[in-house]
């Protein structure tokens, strides 16, 4: 029997929508808001697809409903809604969008309102106990990081130094993301949600050098995790 | 200027509070004036190592909740004049210490113009040990070489660089130093216990000392002498050897002998 390629295949995703946070409730308000940002040299947010983020509204006197058409209104395509409160979700079910019912981030604020895609740049140790995050973008790291700590990035990881504890590139899901090391000794490793732990011995096969760790397909269309020794330099040799 | 070195280290029995009396007595004996505090409130045990027991009667929780004045609570040491004890309260709990007291605190002990401010941490990750490190310039992490202790101490120094009032400020840095303790050099070639250089690549700080396993210690704690007095016995001089190169010396490493055989670490993960 031959294997059959498969003709549909279901995968994670990170495209390029935007996500409008509303802040305050008033529709008149909003609209002109938009309607500025869009003229102070944004074009980009004219029918543009974006995500209407209710989440952190303040005042409630205005309905979901109202801030979709206001936001419509302005020429941006509203593909769907996130509420953070279940009760809001009558309001909108007319408008025939998909409603997201998520907690608020804790961290909503501090996000840029744009992704800033130059890598992150890791030059001090990371701890046990420490977690740093590369949200939306790859991050390039100059120091090892240490058993118990926990290295994300939405996109791919490139170390100089030693990888122990958790490394885990792609995190929303982008399968094309890669993980090179120096040195790698991790406990757990993960490119777009496929992982592996590892025991003290198990990354012994790949040597003390440098190695490059990324999703292969196989033939039936699943995803496994590869991890591969590059070949050894003479500049990137341990002591 | 005064600069504050906390000596730290995440796990309990390592060493802290006996290199912490070694560095103070030593940083005194080599004429700088020194003020070490105790910061483990309510078990308090550096006034019994450096022998001055008998003679606190005010304490660090005394002069913070303004019943006594500082000069009044600072021990001075019968061997050294330049070296001034402010020992912790043995009644009170860790609760006592805020930060405003111990600012102020350390503020008069500049005022008085000591050269080091020497803070002797509690083990654990709790208050104690935060207000310990929270105003460090310098910070010494003690570990015994075993696996427990250096994932503590990596732990602390996540902690350091992220809680010390310089890091919150987005100044320079605490600077730290790497102290190992309780070190057999034949069991660490024979990879029963981690390699000085095994413990110093897990934690990546530079080594300002490697102290030997010695009987001396036990002994010289009972007879409340620091350690770095009982003259010639391999543990002193390795205490005098981390002074020297904390004030800028250079001095090679002592007490590790027979690096050649392979560590445990080379023989766990192939090195």
């Amino acid at each position: 029997m031959t294997k059959r390629r498969r003709r549909v295949v279901i995968k994670g995703s990170s495209l390029p929508v935007l996500r409008i946070v509303v802040r305050d409730g008033d529709a008149s308000a909003l609209r002109k808001e938009v309607a500025d940002t869009i003229e102070n040299g944004r074009p980009m947010l004219a029918e543009a697809i974006a995500v209407l983020d209710l989440r952190e509204r303040q005042a409630r006197e205005v309905g979901a409903r109202e801030i979709v058409d206001a936001v419509r209104d302005t020429g941006v395509r509203v593909a769907a809604v996130l509420i953070g409160d279940a009760s809001e979700r009558d309001l909108l079910t007319g408008l025939d969008l998909p409603v997201i019912e998520a907690q608020s981030p804790q961290q909503a604020t501090e996000q840029p309102a744009e992704p800033d895609l130059a890598p992150a740049y890791l030059t001090r140790p990371l701890r046990s106990g420490q977690r740093f995050y590369a949200q939306g973008r790859d991050v390039v790291v100059a120091a090892p990081t240490s058993r118990g700590s926990e290295l994300i990035a939405d996109g791919s990881i490139y170390a100089f130094s030693s990888l122990r504890g958790r490394v885990l590139a792609g995190a929303s899901g982008n399968a094309s993301a890669c993980i090179v090391a120096s040195h790698l000794d991790a406990e757990l490793v993960a490119v777009a949600g496929v992982y592996r732990i590892f025991e003290a011995d198990d990354l012994k096969a790949l040597g003390s050098g440098p190695v490059s760790v990324g999703l292969s397909l196989e033939a039936d269309g699943s995803e496994r995790l590869t991890l591969a020794s590059l070949a050894p330099s003479p500049y990137m040799q341990r002591r | 200027m005064t600069r504050v070195v906390v000596v730290t280290s995440g796990k309990g029995g390592v060493g802290k509070t006996t290199t912490s009396a070694s560095f103070a007595s030593g940083l005194a004996m080599r004429g700088k004036k020194t003020a070490v505090v105790d910061f483990d409130i309510g078990l308090r045990n550096l006034d019994l190592i450096l022998g001055c027991e008998r003679r606190v009667v005010y304490d660090f929780v005394n002069v913070i909740q303004g019943d006594a004045k500082l000069s009044q609570a600072l021990v001075r040491d019968k061997r050294n004049e330049n070296l001034a004890i402010l020992a912790a309260s043995q009644t009170k709990d860790k609760d006592a210490l805020k930060e405003e007291g111990v600012k102020a605190v350390f503020d008069e002990l500049r005022e008085m113009g000591f050269d080091y401010i020497v803070c002797d941490s509690p083990a654990g990750i709790e208050g104690g040990a935060l207000m310990a490190l929270r105003f460090a310039d310098e910070a010494l992490v003690v570990t015994n070489p075993e696996v427990s202790a250096v994932r503590d101490a990596d732990r602390m120094l996540g902690i350091i660089d992220s809680k010390s009032l310089r890091a919150e400020q987005g100044l320079e840095p605490v600077k730290e130093h790497l102290v190992i303790t309780r070190y057999v050099p034949k069991r660490a070639n024979k990879g029963e216990m981690l390699g000085h250089a095994d413990v110093q690549e897990l934690l990546n700080i530079p080594i300002l000392g490697v102290i030997p396993e010695s009987e001396v210690v036990l002994e010289c704690s009972n007879q409340g002498t620091p350690v770095i007095l009982a003259d010639g016995s391999p543990a002193a001089r390795a205490y005098d050897d981390m002074v020297a190169r904390f004030l800028g010396e250079e001095r090679p490493l002592r007490f590790i002998n027979g690096d050649a055989s392979p560590s445990l670490w080379k023989r766990l993960f192939g090195g």
